[in-house]
Order: structure tokens, then C-alpha cells, then sequence
């Protein structure tokens, strides 16, 4: 490694002001900083400085998120072969579920990399860690059939309109990844919602499996004819609580098991990465909200109003986006109580969009990126009632 | 006795706490003085190169109110006035001689009328001790305070026991205690840390509040933020315990009080313990000879002190010198590791399951500048309650007003937000700057 370290500090006068690639400085920052932690010292009265920094925030967002990320792979894989009726050794499954989610991987990170340095460049500030988990995200809110030019198209939407139009990491209101998805979802509905995407399609459509439906639970819920049909629409389309919390079915890749998402939801929450508070209170503004539905549900309103609370719970995107999207500090209120009300909004609206409008039936997509604008309100009326008990002291 | 909990507050841990021995530091060949260092003053002279002086002869006064005056702590001749960049007075030399007269100083009663008093001090060169919120400016002659906020202890790492100048100087802190409330029509706040049951016990009845928490709650600003009740407040005055000893001694003796207690402290100083001596000591003598491309030599603790160099000497306020590892090596993949050996605020390190019980840490700000990225970290230590990435928010946006109604002036410059920001933005910097430049408005 002194090898290594020296040639940085060989190298460094280049990229220094003045040097001749002075304006690639932002490409060497990240390079030798991921490497290696920095000899900047402290030059104010502040002498010693906490080891936390924002590579170390965002590295344990992404080790929570290697659950999910792993268990994509083996359910993409799984749910291909499953579909194509072809061999379920671990093995097999496991190497068509790299052959879908690596490709998807390396797309984000090539193109949605490009968008972070162009900008870091131009801007002439460092590349931000923040990239990182969007780019860790993003693949796993995909569809794995998803064609790879459309991940491209998403992730460059997400880094470009979703952050850096509005300065890039820590100015952006929306949640990036989510943005990207969002602009995939009403520009490509026919590749990012029906039946026919959720699964990687190793073999023609003939020659599938009899019985294959592809179909996630939210629209098996979503269609069934009534409200009491609900339960036994999804028991019978292999949708039973268990399966769904477990996660071996189809959705989009990283979200559909609850149980690694619970994982990663318990590494951020011992570290304190991400707010309880904000998982806590999309729990109960969902709990709350799917409860007061199933007590009005009459016989003729629509099915989704009779999914029980734990179903919304383990259905779709809401335990995957509770866990790592709406808890994104940058796109979520700072203030204690905010993330409180925030949270219960998100999970409370993402409910009534299941139910009301079953065109879109991932409710918690649509329910972060909206409560993402009111972020700053919320924070707004909670900052001023904190001020109204100070003793004011101005000049 | 009102007991205070101040909730956002943080220890960390620092290694190379001074041991309660105290050693006695004779009169040094050379004493010095540093105007520059003494904050919100414009010194100008009165004593010129070759001049001899006593202890208590002023030696330059402060000229936004000049009859605040600054003395020589120790007899003899003055050898070397050194100037910095823009004419700023960096440096008076005495070299010290055999015999160490002293001003006989006018000194009333603590009952004679107010004017007289206050001019004692001023002569003295004694007023500079008197600080007013919310700005660190020194205190207004002809002002009277609204309050007088003092806190026994300094809970920074590192700062002097306050067990061992309330042992030695007890008499001396009792008279000045008077002084104070003479000034103050007897409105004193004295707040004692509620660990130091020494101090608790020999002050009794004088103590007004009793402080709860790590680091800062013993700051006399968060202090005055916990017991302040009306906007007149705001501009309270504030006295450390050993000015007050100071004041005392004046009192008692009609002479300069040039004594002090000085901790050496930090991981890197060779026998970290207290020393008696006397004002205007060459720090050399206190610290050793130590390599300060290796160790920083910081006078105060390690989030509000001053770098000094091993060539200066211990100043008017000084009371700590604290030897941190200057850098230190460069780790590979770092924010990878467990974290087994890295402090931190967060519970991000297997370090918050490990707990150590002790930190040697260097002047590594371990990580790049970012862009603030909402954590939080910052709003849950700052102990007066701001949510300062907010107000860094407004004084970005040059929305100095709003900035204001965030609670700006409240701040205590204590340091703790920017010591945990992971994107190490220069947080209490900007404030510190802010307000000075809104202190030299005010005094336009
Ligand atoms: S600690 Fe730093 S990054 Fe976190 S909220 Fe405060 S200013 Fe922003």
C-alpha cells in the first residue's frame, strides 16, 4: 500500500489548483479518498473531529442494503426459472440472477458515475458519497425485466433532474433514485407495471410454464373482484402473508423480501444511520389508514380497501421504501417531530393511492416522492413553534 | 440551589486529563505578553522598548474604551515589542529583574461608591476579565450588568480542577464574589458542575445552580441560556473562576494579581499535571521541548482554543496547554474497517459497542468537505438547542435576520456541531465569523 500511497502524493500536484489536470481534481479526490482516509487537519479552533464521515454514513446504508441486494439476485434468478420451468439448483439460479442484476448494476453505476463526475467537474467540488446509495437503490426498485437503455434513462433522470438541477447532493429535495423510477414509471408505464415485467424472460413466452401469471401481489389484490374475494385471491395466487414476507414471489428486485429489508431496516436503525422515527410512524400511518379503509368497506367498494393492515405491510414497495427511501435525511424533514408527521403521511397517503386508484398500484413510490415536496413545509411550521420558546436575542 | 440539566451535551473522552499535582513554576528569565490573542480589543501602548516596569505598571490599553488598561505581571525591563502583519501588536518581552516590585494600587472598599470602584479595576488592569454576552466584547465601564453569570467549573477537555484553586485561593474567590455582586446590585448567577462535590462543599450557600451534563454544560453561556427569563439578559456579563480569584487578590492585597494556575494537558504531554506560576510564562517551560510538526501545541481546550508556538508565552486568560498529535498516518479503505479504534458521536463504529474508556485523537478532521446532507447530528449536541445546519442554511443564503431568529446569538461557540458533521463543514467557524462581523456593526 505505501506504493500505492505514494504515487498519490506524487500525482497530487497535478490535480492541485494550478496543476495541468486541475479540473479533473474531483475524478482524483474520489479515487485516492475511497483508498485512503485524508491528511487533512483541522484548521479552526475546532481541533479534533468525529470519524464519521459521509462515506462512512453512506458505506452503512449500503452494507444494509446488502441483504436485499443479495436476495435479489437469487429471486430474480429464482423467479426466471421458476417461470421457464428450468433447473432450481441453488447454482443455476443464482448465476441467471448475477446474468440480470449485475448488468443492471453496471449500467446505473457507469451512467449515473458519468452524470456525478460531469457535474463535479463543472461545479469543481468533490463527488459526492451520496451517489452510492442511489446507486445501490436504484437496481433494486427495477422490474428485472427490465431492458438496460430504460436503466440508463432512469438513473440518468434520478442524478440530473432529481438532484443536480437543484445543486446536487444535499440540495436536492427528491430522493433521486425514486425520481428516476417515477420517470420510467409514467414515460414507459407498458415496461414498469402489468404482469409481463416482473420476471427475466430466459425463455420464449411459449414456452413457459403452464399456470405463469407473473402477476406481484398488488395487482392480484388489485383485480380481485370483490373485497372479501381479496384473501383468497392472493392465498390462491400463492400470496399468503408468509410468502410475501419471506419474498420469494415477483415485484420490482430489492423490495419484495420484507425479511431483508427488515435486516437492513435493524443495521440502520442500531447504527443510527437511518430514523427509527420515520419507519415507525410509515408503520403506523399505514396501519392506521388500511384499518379505517377495511372498517367503512362496504361490498361494493373496490378490493384494495379490504387488504388487511399486515398485508399492506408485506405487500409491494412499502416495507423496502419505508426502510430506505423515506429515510434518505436529505430528502426528508431534519426535525424530530417532522419526521414523525412526515412518515405517517407517507405511509397513510400510500395506502389511499393503492386503494383509489389501482392504475397505480405501488401507492409508495408516488406517496414518498409527494411528501419529499412537503418535507420542507412540515420542517418549516415545526421549526417555528420551536422558536416561539426562545426568549428571542437580536440586535 | 437550582438544579440545571443541560440534555445536548457530549464527553469525549479525551485522553491526557492533568493529574490533580500541582508544581510551582519560579519567575522565568523571560515573561511576554500577547494583545492580539486577548479577543474583541484594540491594543494600543504605553510603555515603550528599554522601559522599565513593576508588577501592575500598564503596559497598553484597549482603545474603544481607554481606560481598560493591561499590566505587567512580573518587574523589570521591557526588551522586545514585536508587530505582525497590519501593524497588529503581537508580542511584549519583559526580561524579568532580581527584584520583583509592585505597584502599591489604589484599591476602595467594596462599599465606596460605584464610579471610584469601577476605576480601581480599570486601573489595575483588571476590567478586561469582565465579558459580556452576547459577543465576548469586554464589559462597558459605566454599563451595570443585568447579570453576572459565572460557572465554577470548565468542563472542556482539558481545563484546570476547579478543586484546586477553590483550595488554594477560597478567601481570595469569596472576596471577589463580592466584588462581582457589588457591581451587579447582587445579581450573580453561580452555577457549580453538580460532579465536584469538593468545590459543592466549600462554597455551600454561595452556589446558586447546580450544572447537570458532559461538555459544555458548565459553559457560563449555556448556564445563562438555562436561566435567563427576559430579553435584558441577553447581554449579561460573564466571569471565569479564576478572574474572579484575581479580582480577590486585588482586593486583599492592593496589588496585582499576577498568579495563575495552568494545566499542561493531552495525549502528547509528558506528564500531564497542574503548575502555579506566574502570568506571561514562556509556554517552553510548561510543555518541554516538543516538535510542532508533530504535536500542536493549543492554548485552552480542543474545541475553543488558540494554536500557540512553544516561543509564547501563557497569556492574560490562558489557563491549559493542551499537546495534540499533530496528522497522523493515512489508513487504507478506512471507512471500511469495523472501527474498532475510531471515536465517534454516532453509533456507526463497532467503537459504540467497544467502548473505550479513554481517546488519544489527533488533528485529523478524518474525511473530505461535503455538502450538508440534513443528518442531524449537529442540532442533537448544540446544548442551547439551535438547529445549527439551519441557521448555516440562512447565513449561506446571507440571511443574517432569520439567522438570528434561529437562535445565532445564543451560541456558545462550543464547538460540538462541528466536531461531529460528517460533511466537517466549518459550522461554529462560520458562526464565530458572523458574529464578529455583526459585533463591529453594533459598535459602528
Ligand atoms: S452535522 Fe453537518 S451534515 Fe449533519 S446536519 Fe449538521 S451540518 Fe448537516
Amino acid at each position: 500500500m505505501k506504493f500505492l500511497l505514494k504515487l498519490f502524493h506524487e500525482q497530487e500536484k497535478y490535480f492541485k489548483k494550478g496543476g495541468k489536470l486541475e479540473k479533473l481534481y474531483p475524478l482524483f479526490e474520489a479515487q485516492y479518498t475511497i483508498l485512503f482516509s485524508q491528511k487533512t487537519v483541522s484548521k479552526t479552533r475546532v481541533h479534533i473531529r468525529d470519524f464519521l464521515d459521509t462515506k462512512r454514513y453512506m458505506i452503512t446504508v449500503v452494507l444494509a442494503l446488502l441483504p436485499c441486494m443479495l436476495f435479489a439476485i437469487y429471486n430474480s434468478g429464482y423467479q426466471a426459472h421458476a417461470a421457464a420451468n428450468l433447473s432450481l439448483e441453488h447454482v443455476d439460479i443464482i448465476k441467471t440472477g448475477l446474468q440480470v442484476y449485475l448488468p443492471l448494476l453496471l449500467v446505473t453505476f457507469v451512467v449515473g458515475g458519468f452524470w456525478e463526475v460531469i457535474f463535479s467537474v463543472v461545479r469543481k467540488h468533490e463527488i459526492n458519497e451520496g451517489f452510492l446509495v442511489t446507486g445501490m437503490l436504484f437496481p433494486l426498485i427495477m422490474p428485472a425485466g427490465i431492458p438496460l437503455w430504460m436503466v440508463a434513462m432512469g438513473i440518468s433522470f434520478g442524478v440530473v433532474i432529481g438532484k443536480e438541477v437543484f445543486g446536487g447532493t444535499g440540495r436536492n429535495f427528491l430522493n433521486p433514485a425514486l425520481t428516476g423510477r417515477a420517470f420510467l414509471f409514467f414515460t414507459y408505464p407498458a415496461f414498469m407495471s402489468g404482469d409481463g415485467v416482473w420476471t427475466h424472460m430466459v425463455a420464449a413466452k411459449d414456452k413457459l410454464v403452464d399456470g405463469f401469471s407473473g402477476a406481484t401481489p398488488l395487482a392480484v389484490a388489485a383485480l380481485s373482484p370483490t373485497g372479501e374475494a381479496v384473501s383468497s385471491e392472493l392465498a390462491s395466487a400463492g400470496f399468503s402473508v408468509s410468502n410475501m414476507f419471506w419474498g420469494f414471489i415477483p415485484g420490482s428486485m430489492g423490495e419484495t423480501s420484507v425479511f431483508c429489508v427488515l435486516i437492513g431496516a435493524a443495521i440502520l436503525i442500531i447504527t443510527g444511520i437511518g430514523s427509527w422515527r420515520t419507519m415507525l410512524a410509515c408503520v403506523v400511518g399505514a396501519v392506521s389508514m388500511s384499518a379505517l379503509f377495511n372498517a367503512v368497506a362496504s361490498p361494493d367498494s373496490v378490493a384494495m380497501m379490504s387488504v388487511t393492515p399486515i398485508q399492506h405491510l408485506v405487500m409491494g414497495g412499502f416495507a423496502f421504501g419505508a426502510v430506505f427511501m423515506a429515510t434518505d435525511p436529505v430528502s426528508s424533514p431534519s426535525q424530530k417531530l417532522s419526521k414523525l408527521i412526515y412518515g405517517f403521511l407517507i405511509g397513510a397517503i400510500a395506502i389511499i393511492i393503492r386503494a383509489v386508484n389501482p392504475a397505480y398500484p405501488e401507492g409508495m413510490m408516488l406517496s414518498i416522492l409527494l411528501m419529499n415536496v412537503f418535507a420542507p413545509v412540515i420542517d418549516h411550521f415545526v421549526m417555528n413553534a420551536k422558536l416561539k420558546k426562545r426568549i428571542p436575542n437580536v440586535i | 440551589m437550582t438544579l440545571i440539566k443541560v440534555d445536548k451535551t457530549y464527553d469525549v473522552k479525551l485522553s491526557g486529563k492533568p493529574s490533580l499535582a500541582v508544581d510551582s513554576l519560579p519567575i522565568q528569565p523571560i515573561h511576554g505578553l500577547h494583545p492580539y490573542r486577548i479577543p474583541n480589543i484594540t491594543p494600543k501602548l504605553l510603555i515603550k522598548e528599554n522601559d522599565s516596569v513593576k508588577i501592575g505598571t500598564p503596559l497598553f490599553f484597549d482603545k474603544k474604551q481607554p481606560d481598560v488598561v493591561f499590566s505587567a505581571p512580573v518587574a523589570g525591563q521591557i526588551t522586545q515589542i514585536v508587530y505582525g502583519p497590519r501593524r497588529r501588536l503581537d508580542k511584549i518581552e519583559i526580561t524579568t529583574s532580581e527584584s520583583q516590585e509592585a505597584e502599591v494600587l489604589d484599591v476602595p472598599d467594596v462599599s465606596s461608591d460605584r464610579a471610584s470602584f469601577v476605576q480601581s479595576i480599570c486601573k489595575a488592569g483588571l476590567w478586561g476579565v469582565f465579558r459580556t454576552f452576547p459577543f465576548q466584547a469586554i464589559a462597558k465601564i459605566d454599563a451595570t450588568p443585568s447579570l453576572i453569570v459565572l460557572s465554577v467549573d470548565n468542563d472542556e477537555p482539558h481545563h484546570p480542577n476547579s478543586s484546586i484553586i477553590l483550595d488554594k485561593y477560597l478567601n481570595e474567590f469569596k472576596k471577589g464574589l463580592s466584588v462581582l455582586k457589588a457591581l451587579s446590585e447582587n445579581k450573580v448567577v453561580v452555577g457549580i458542575s453538580s460532579t465536584n462535590n469538593d468545590g459543592r462543599a466549600a462554597l455551600g450557600s454561595l452556589i446558586t445552580h447546580v450544572i447537570e451534563g458532559e461538555y459544555p454544560a458548565n459553559n457560563p453561556g449555556v448556564l445563562l441560556y438555562k436561566v435567563k427569563t427576559s430579553v435584558k439578559e441577553n447581554s449579561a456579563w460573564t466571569v471565569t473562576l479564576q478572574d474572579v480569584v484575581r479580582l480577590g487578590h486585588l482586593f486583599l492585597t492592593k496589588k496585582y494579581p499576577a498568579k495563575r494556575i495552568v494545566c499542561l494537558a493531552g495525549a502528547k504531554a509528558i506528564n500531564p499535571r497542574h503548575f502555579e506560576m506566574i502570568q506571561g510564562t514562556p509556554v517552553r517551560s510548561v510543555v518541554g521541548d516538543v516538535d510542532e510538526s508533530t504535536t500542536r501545541l493549543i492554548s485552552g481546550g480542543v474545541f475553543t482554543g488558540t494554536r500557540v508556538s512553544n516561543d509564547d508565552f501563557i497569556g492574560f486568560s490562558d489557563e491549559a496547554i493542551h499537546c495534540l498529535q499533530e496528522g497522523g498516518d493515512q489508513e487504507f479503505m478506512a471507512f471500511m474497517t469495523p472501527g474498532f479504534n475510531k471515536a465517534s458521536y454516532s453509533r456507526a463504529f463497532m467503537s459504540s459497542v467497544f467502548k473505550k474508556s479513554s481517546w488519544a485523537l489527533s488533528s485529523l478532521v478524518n474525511g473530505g468537505e461535503r455538502a450538508c446532507i440534513e443528518c442531524g447530528y449537529c442540532e442533537e449536541v448544540c446544548p442551547v438547542d439551535l438547529t445549527p445546519q439551519a441557521v448555516m442554511k440562512r447565513l449561506a443564503g446571507k440571511d443574517i435576520e432569520s439567522a438570528l431568529d434561529f437562535g445565532l446569538l445564543d451560541c456558545v461557540d462550543c464547538g460540538l456541531c462541528t466536531y461531529v458533521c460528517p460533511s466537517k463543514i466549518e459550522l461554529g467557524d462560520l458562526f464565530l465569523k458572523t458574529k464578529s462581523t455583526l459585533l463591529k456593526e453594533v459598535e459602528k
